[in-house]
Formats: structure tokens, sequence, C-alpha cells
């Protein structure tokens, strides 16, 4: 099952921010990036609990690759996936008052989202451990840095501000902090996304 | 077979390490979070006090009584002059039992404890728990009433914090699952405190609006960030009770949880005023002196 290719840090985090993006080229767990993103801090916050839980699940996968039973893979995932979303909240709620009032809410959402069972099918069930971690790094980077963009840009259209900072003294357009705006912000996200991979990977073929 | 086994087997050890772990971690954790809870609702409640002012938190626990071949009636558990007292009352508020309970009621098992010596053979079903904060003259300054409200997607808990006359001196919200940037915005001040200041016959009558929120209202609102927009509080003051009167003007995007919040603070203001008014009579023709 061990892949022959070497995966470093720096890879890895290139493939999750921009080759393998979860959201702009994978496309995968839309609906919170359609729903959470009407605000940069949101973004950033729910960015956040998923890094620890893929980090987590990677890593956990990637030791017991060889001991889970392959017909029943899916549902192990998915134990250990609320496994690590459980810990995470209990020890949050008891160490971290402060910070788990703000991040409580986007913990218990992440049970269900696709890119985290898919990054444990698609590399950390076939990778050591090291590899796993870098790519649960890169990929939980990748979905927050996507968030945290398409909450930029929703958060300054729709509300004139910026992390909740008044950046403008109006309201430029709020059709942009409701959800359906969320389809458009990424949209125009994404095609801007891929046209300007596309024009740096033809420029760096001309060089 | 051999295989149907061996994945049965790998699926119950995942499973098996899964539960001794969270278990391990709960037991681990439960305590602190329990006590990060009773904190955080000291410092919610103090924030509705006169600045200063001494009080004492008295809470007055509800249940519901069954006793065998006797209509079920509700227990009050409540502060006295001297004690403790419990008083059952059936649905009409007439006195169906009253007991002084001369025991430690720090914690549920406490309590449970000395309601089984009062009322031996009684089954005792909590209810909730309201707070009162009682001046040193036993004068009532607030009241909190803790409770649930179904909310978009699951409960809400609210605290809601009623001044003597019974008017709304400020809503919290305390726990929730409602969407962040849709229905999470029921923790905003902008929402919270549009409940501030309504009377009893106000809040009885009081609606949901889908009308965006006016500029200067949102301001006024927003308590906290008052000292760092350097706006003047009397001037705010003035603003917030023009609007005071209106409907509430409900979330965009989560009219639905707007709408629950209401209608759950709506309904835990007037179950305690009603209760309370109830209590107090019967108190009184029990015979026992209530510590409020």
């Amino acid at each position: 099952m061990s892949n022959e290719r070497s995966y470093t840090l720096l890879e890895r985090l290139g493939n999750g921010l921009v080759k393998e993006n979860p959201i702009f080229k994978l496309a995968l767990s839309m609906c919170p990036a359609v729903a959470m993103t009407n605000s940069v801090r949101n973004g950033f916050l729910l960015g956040l609990a998923v890094l620890f839980v893929q980090v987590a699940s990677n890593v956990t996968v990637s030791i017991l690759r060889r001991g889970i039973h392959e017909r029943i893979r899916i549902p192990a995932y998915i134990i250990i996936i609320a496994t690590w979303v459980s810990v995470s909240d209990m020890g949050l709620a008891a160490y971290a008052p402060g910070f788990y009032k703000e991040i409580a809410l986007y913990v218990k959402l992440i049970v269900v989202f696709a890119i985290i069972i898919s990054r444990l099918e698609v590399f950390a069930s076939r990778n050591p451990i090291l590899p796993s971690l870098y790519d649960g790094l890169g990929m939980g980077l990748g979905f927050m840095f996507g968030l945290m963009l398409v909450g930029c840009f929703r958060e300054f259209l729709g509300a004139g501000t910026l992390w909740g900072f008044e950046i403008l003294p109006f309201k430029p357009f709020f059709f942009w902090s409701l959800p359906p705006a969320g389809f458009f912000a990424i949209g125009l996200i994404m095609a801007l996304f891929i046209w300007l991979e596309r024009k740096f990977n033809a420029w760096r073929a001309k060089r | 077979m051999k295989e149907f086994l061996k994945i049965a087997a790998n699926l119950l050890a995942i499973c098996l390490v899964s539960a001794g772990l969270l278990g391990g971690i709960f037991i681990h954790t439960e305590a602190a979070r329990l006590r990060n809870e009773e904190a955080r609702l000291t410092t919610s409640m103090r924030r509705y006090l006169p600045k200063g002012a001494e009080a004492a938190f008295s809470p007055i626990h509800r249940y519901l009584v069954e006793e065998a071949g006797l209509e079920p009636g509700v227990g009050y558990l409540l502060p006295t002059r001297t004690g403790h007292a419990l008083l059952v009352l059936d649905p009409e508020g007439n006195v169906l039992h009253r007991a002084e309970v001369d025991a430690p009621l720090d914690s549920e098992a406490e309590r449970e404890e000395a309601l089984a010596h009062v009322l031996p053979g009684a089954r005792l079903h909590f209810a909730d728990t309201y707070i009162l904060a009682l001046g040193p003259d036993g004068r009532r300054l607030a009241s909190f009433i803790s409770g649930r409200t179904t909310g978009f997607k699951t409960w809400v808990k609210l605290l809601v914090a009623l001044g003597p006359d019974n008017g709304v001196l400020g809503l919290e919200v305390l726990e929730h699952e409602e969407d962040p940037g849709l229905g999470a915005e029921i923790e905003q001040e902008y929402f919270r405190n549009q409940f501030t200041g309504r009377t009893l016959e106000q809040l009885a009558r009081l609606g949901v609006v889908k009308l965006p929120l006016p500029d200067d209202y949102r301001r006024c609102l927003e308590r906290s960030r008052w000292a760092e927009r350097g706006l003047d509080a009397a001037q705010e003051h003035e603003v917030c009770a023009k609007f005071g009167g209106e409907d509430i003007h409900a979330i965009t995007g989560a009219t639905i949880s707007s709408r629950r919040v209401t209608d759950g603070v709506k309904r835990l203001a007037g179950a305690f005023v009603r209760r309370m008014d109830m209590v107090t009579a019967a108190a009184a023709k029990a015979g026992l002196e209530p510590a409020f």
C-alpha cells in the first residue's frame, strides 16, 4: 500500500494551498464554504477547527492503516474523525473556555466534512505518519486559506468591514452578506484561481 | 464466517478504543467544564446588577412531584428567612404539602437526599432553577431565568434577567448550535439588547418583523462599543428609547432563529412571573416567610 513517492512538508503545503486546494480545486466541503464565509473571522475559526481534526485524523489513520480492515474502512474513519471532534470539544470546554465559546459551533460541525474523510481515504491510509501529518497540515491550511479568501471578499463587499473592523462607513453591496452570495463568491474566486494558475504554468513552461 | 468475525472484531476494537478514550477524557474534563459553566453564569448574572450592589444569589429549584394515590404537583424548594422550605402546589396554586428543609442543598445530590427525607416515597423530577439576586435587606434586585427554547437547528439555552418590576434587564444566550453568520447572530448585542427595557406587558405583545435594523438603532444596541466609537451614553439611551416600542427586528437570513428566541423569552418570563405570584401567595397561606 505504501507509496514510493517522497513527500516533503513544502510540497504538501503547496499541494493543499494551491494545487489541490480543497475549495477552489477539489470543490469539497462546499456547504460550510458557502454558508459560513460571510466574514473572515468565521472562515478562520472554521478553518482552525478543520486543521486540528484533519491533522489528528490523518496521523491516527496512518498509524492504524495496516490494522483497519479494507471493507470497514469508511465507518472506521468516521469513528476516528468523530472521536477527535469529541476530544477537542471536551478538552476545549474544560481547559480553554474562552476560546471554546468562540470555536464550539465550528468544531461540532466538522464530523461530516467531505474533505477530512477524503484525505483519510486518498492519502493517510496509504502513507506513513510523517507525510500524512504534512498532508493534514497542507489540506487544513488550504481549506482555511480558501474560507478566509471567500470571507474577505464577502465581508468587505457585504458589510464594508474586515475581521469586524470598519473599513468603509457604509455597506457597499449587502447582497454579498447573504447566504446565496456564497455560491457567486466561490465561483468567481475559483475562476480567478484557475486562471492565475494556468497563466503561471504557461509562464513557467516558457521559461 | 471467519471473514465476518474478523470484520466485526476489527470494528469492535476501534469502537472500544474510541469509547475508552472518550470516557477517560470525559471523566477528566467534566468537573472543569461544569466549573467553567458556573463561573460564566455568575459573570453573566453580575452584569445585570446595579454597579457596586451587594447581592446574594438565592436559587429556587422546581420539581414535578409524584406521590402514590395523589394528584401530581409542582414542588418549589425555596429560601426562607430562617432557611429553606419545600412547597408543593397543585396546578391551581393550592398547597398540597409544606415542609421546612434543614440540610445542605448546594449540590443536586444533596438536594435529592434532603427532599427524599422530607417527602418519603414521593418521586421528584427536577424541572429548572430560578436564581434571585437579593440585596442585604432581602429586596429582590433581579431575577434570572435560565431555560431553553428550540432554535433553527437544536436547543438554544437562554438566561433572561428581569428587574424588580419584572421588566427585562437583559438577555444572554448561554448555549446554542445555530449556524455561524446566520442563526448564531442571536448572540450579538444588536439582537439581544432589543429585549432590554421591555415591560412584561410589552413583552406579551412582542412580535418579530422582517425589516432591516436602522443604523442608529443598531449603534445604540451595541453598548459595549459606545466608548470605542466615542458615543454619548445619554444620547444613545434616547435613541434606544425611540425604537424601544418596536417589534424585534429579525436577523437577516435567520428569521426562524429570531422568532424562536423571542417566543422563548416571552414564555420563560411569563411563566416565571405567574409562578412567582402563585408561590408568594401560597407561601403566605402556608405560613412561610420567603426570603424574597
